[in-house]
């Protein structure tokens, strides 16, 4: 037996997570009270916020505390016997779905799948295709498959689909291009397969090019990620698999006929598919694969907006909480999933009332020549900001900068679900050949921070309330750098 | 030809965003700017509060003399009204008969002593706005008899805008003009009226309280008259970098409307 929950929790983070309901509803029970409306529409606009980023924290909250609080008898039993693999011979195959990323990044990754010690099929399934990657494919003989383009459909799911037809072992990893796994990665994890009933075991995504500014930010972001909410999903049978890194069991994907079939997001899909017919999934938190963040604003716009895209298609169209055959605890666990996309609205609206305050004078809460505004707010402020910060021990200006940056390719995705637009798949480290217009990324983060910065200088003529002109400039002035640092850091990096 | 092409597309999408925020700061400050300037242009409403003092009766008894009458003014310490008791005056000169009792002497030297209060002198300088009783009328103990009108703090209420507060503070020098004696008075800002003790119809105004800077002057003032606070700017002001640069902003923007015009 064998906990797969080893991160201990430090008091200090365990004290905030603690204050935390108390100081949200602290704060909640002055902003929702009409009584301290200011101009009604920015009122309205501050509620959706505030509220978008409570369930969102409320969320964060249930998934750790709970977790955290469930003794040790009554947790989740996951069987771990090493011995397994060395009684029981299985065959493994690994798929690498390729398109069009750079070709030393695929050859890193083939090189190190061929690399694992546990005996293994690999296979390269290029979706290009090119004749390069063929050429990959025979260097380290393993074999080579590529889609005819007549069955083109389904990006990525279909390509691991079709591979899936030309090879037959009972258990299959998938590791994206820009993934490389460690030598032990089979033989780490497939002694949970001993447990029937495990159809899937994910590994975190870690990423090591951090010394990039975006990389640096998604990377940090992603830990929160993988380092406790992962873990305390799991002991709700409810982690999910993240599209690369994993181990499949054959029968269990063969038995809902194959990957999800979705444009994107194939992977969550799959794990729903997965745990409706009763199987069950296996979080292991340790790094066992090396992967890249995406380092430059394009590519990581398209990673945000895929995910953002499968969230609120999930949202939308099949929402978790609704699922019949899913537990409690596997649909509320799926649904707090979802809604972390909704907080691009919650940062936009951040974003643009300070600057309306500064142009118009007009503010959502009547909290002029008042304490009560920031007595409430302070508390709260500082379990919002300070919570992740003791979780993750330091918080990076690039963590910050890149998910304040993040609020376009979000809003882009609602968008684009809720008009139904057709997507295309792209990887998030395709290779950039085709003419791109930087501008129609950033054009909303170059408006903010020109924005911010003249309406700092139109706010401080004729000042009528001195102290609020100053906090609401202070904080303009912060968020116009921090999108200014992730647009010079996002750019710099392209054009070296 | 394709990188210039796009780096040309790049900038000038990065122009037109810049321009599209340098429009909407623009036309929010002008719109500031308007909305000061109609402030300023604007005469004010200022009402005069004078502070109400009661004078009350000391003791019981019957009212001998009034010195004064209604609307006449009167300094500190003036005679005001004289009264009487004819009970308290028998008892002394009963209890005076006694000479050798200590006890009746000193109810005797109490009862002078009530005897004083029948004199009510004014405590403050200003003017007689009610009396309420006449000659030979019965007094109970703390009855109201009379109200004046203190010149002491004469104070202006003035309900302004957030942008009437400002400009106000950007002034140096405020005067009040008073139509019924044709007379233009010097004030001084004093304190904000409570918000809770605010009975102005628009929520969104604040009340200022102002000062007489001669308050000698503001006597011949009555109590709730109105007079016009005039928020013209006095020529003799520093101007500040900025204040060039709104005037500048004026310019270009009247020009373009005067083009249009035509």
């Amino acid at each position: 037996m064998r906990k797969t929950n080893t991160k201990k929790i430090h008091n200090t983070a365990l004290l905030f997570i603690l204050i935390a309901p108390f100081s949200v509803f602290f704060y909640a029970s002055y902003v929702f009270n009409p009584i301290h409306m200011g101009n009604i529409w920015l009122y309205i606009l501050q509620l959706i916020g505030d509220g978008i980023a409570i369930i969102n924290l409320a969320a964060l909250w249930l998934t750790i505390l709970l977790d955290i609080m469930q003794p040790e008898y009554f947790k989740r039993n996951i069987k771990y016997n090493k011995e397994w693999i060395i009684s029981h011979y299985v065959t493994v195959d690994v798929l690498i779905p390729v398109t069009k990323e750079p070709l030393d990044i695929i050859e890193n990754t083939v090189s190190h799948c061929v690399n694992m010690d546990y005996p293994h099929k690999t296979f390269i399934l290029d979706d290009g295709p090119s004749e390069e990657v063929k050429q990959l494919a025979c260097k380290y003989a393993i074999q080579y498959v590529a889609r005819p383009p007549h069955i083109k459909s389904y990006a990525k799911s279909g390509n691991i689909n079709y591979g899936l037809k030309r090879c037959s072992g009972e258990f299959f990893a998938v590791f994206d291009a820009d993934h490389a796994p460690k030598k032990v990665f089979l033989s780490k994890l497939l002694p949970y397969f001993q447990n029937q009933q495990v159809a899937l075991v994910q590994t975190p995504q870690h990423y090591i090019n951090t010394d990039n500014f975006i990389a640096r930010g998604t990377a940090q972001a992603q830990e929160i990620f993988y380092k406790y909410v992962q873990p305390a999903k799991n002991s709700y049978n409810s982690s999910f698999c993240v599209g690369t890194n994993m181990l499949f069991r054959r029968k269990a994907i063969d038995q809902i006929g194959g990957i999800a079939l979705v444009d994107h997001s194939e992977d969550i899909w799959t794990t729903i598919l997965l745990h409706e017919k009763g199987w069950e999934s296996v979080f292991y938190n340790a790094t066992l694969a090396d992967g890249r963040a995406p380092d430059n604003i394009q590519s990581f716009f398209r990673q945000q907006s895929r995910w953002a895209r499968g969230g609120f298609s999930l949202f939308f169209r099949h929402n978790p909480l609704f699922i019949k055959n899913l537990t409690t605890d596997q649909r509320i666990q799926y649904f707090f999933s979802n809604v972390h996309y909704f907080t691009g609205f919650s940062i936009l609206i951040y974003l643009i009332l300070p600057i309306i305050y500064l142009l118009t004078n007009m503010y959502p809460m009547d909290a002029i020549h008042s304490s009560d505004w920031p007595i409430h707010y302070i508390p709260y402020f500082i379990t919002f900001y300070f919570l992740p910060l003791f979780l993750l021990g330091k918080l990076h200006i690039a963590t910050i900068s890149t998910a304040l940056a993040s609020f376009y390719p979000y809003i882009k995705a609602f968008i684009s679900v809720g008009l139904k637009n057709k997507y295309t798949w792209i990887a998030t480290e395709y290779r950039r050949k085709t003419m791109s217009i930087i501008m129609g990324e950033i054009w909303p983060h170059v408006f903010i921070i020109v924005l911010s910065l003249l309406a700092i200088i139109v706010g401080w003529y004729n000042v009528i309330d001195v102290t609020t002109t100053t906090i609401v400039s202070f904080w303009a002035l912060v968020n116009a750098y921090l999108l200014y640092a992730f647009i010079k850091n996002g750019l710099m990096y392209r054009y070296i | 030809m394709k990188k210039l092409f796009s780096f040309l597309l790049n900038i000038s999408f990065f122009l037109i965003v810049i321009l599209l925020a340098v429009i909407i700061a623009t036309s929010s400050l002008v719109k500031k700017i308007n909305d000061s300037k109609i402030a300023s242009d604007h005469t004010i409403k200022a009402t005069v509060i004078k502070q109400t003092i009661p004078i009350l009766a000391y003791s019981q008894g019957i009212v001998k003399k009034i010195h004064i009458r209604v609307g006449e003014k009167v300094r500190k310490n003036e005679l005001l009204i004289e009264m009487n008791n004819p009970l308290l005056v028998g008892k002394i000169k009963a209890l005076e008969s006694h000479p050798d009792n200590i006890s009746a002497q000193t109810e005797a030297d109490v009862a002078k002593e009530e005897m004083k209060g029948f004199r009510i002198y004014s405590p403050v300088d200003g003017v007689v706005t009610n009396i309420v009783i006449t000659e030979g009328s019965p007094v109970e103990t703390l009855t109201k008899m009379m109200e004046l009108y203190s010149n002491d703090r004469i104070q202006l209420l003035v309900y302004l805008t957030n942008e009437q507060y400002v400009a106000i503070q950007q002034l140096h020098e405020l005067q009040a003009y008073s139509d019924r004696l044709n007379q233009n008075f010097i004030i001084e800002p004093d304190i904000l009226q409570p918000s809770e003790t605010a009975n102005n119809l628009n929520e969104k105004q604040i009340g200022l309280f102002f000062t007489f800077k001669d308050s000698s002057e503001a006597e011949s003032l009555l109590n709730n008259e109105d007079l016009q606070l005039q928020l013209t700017q006095s020529q003799n002001i520093t101007k500040k970098p900025i204040d060039y640069l709104i005037s500048f902003w004026i310019s270009v923007t009247n020009a373009y409307t005067k083009r249009h015009e035509k």
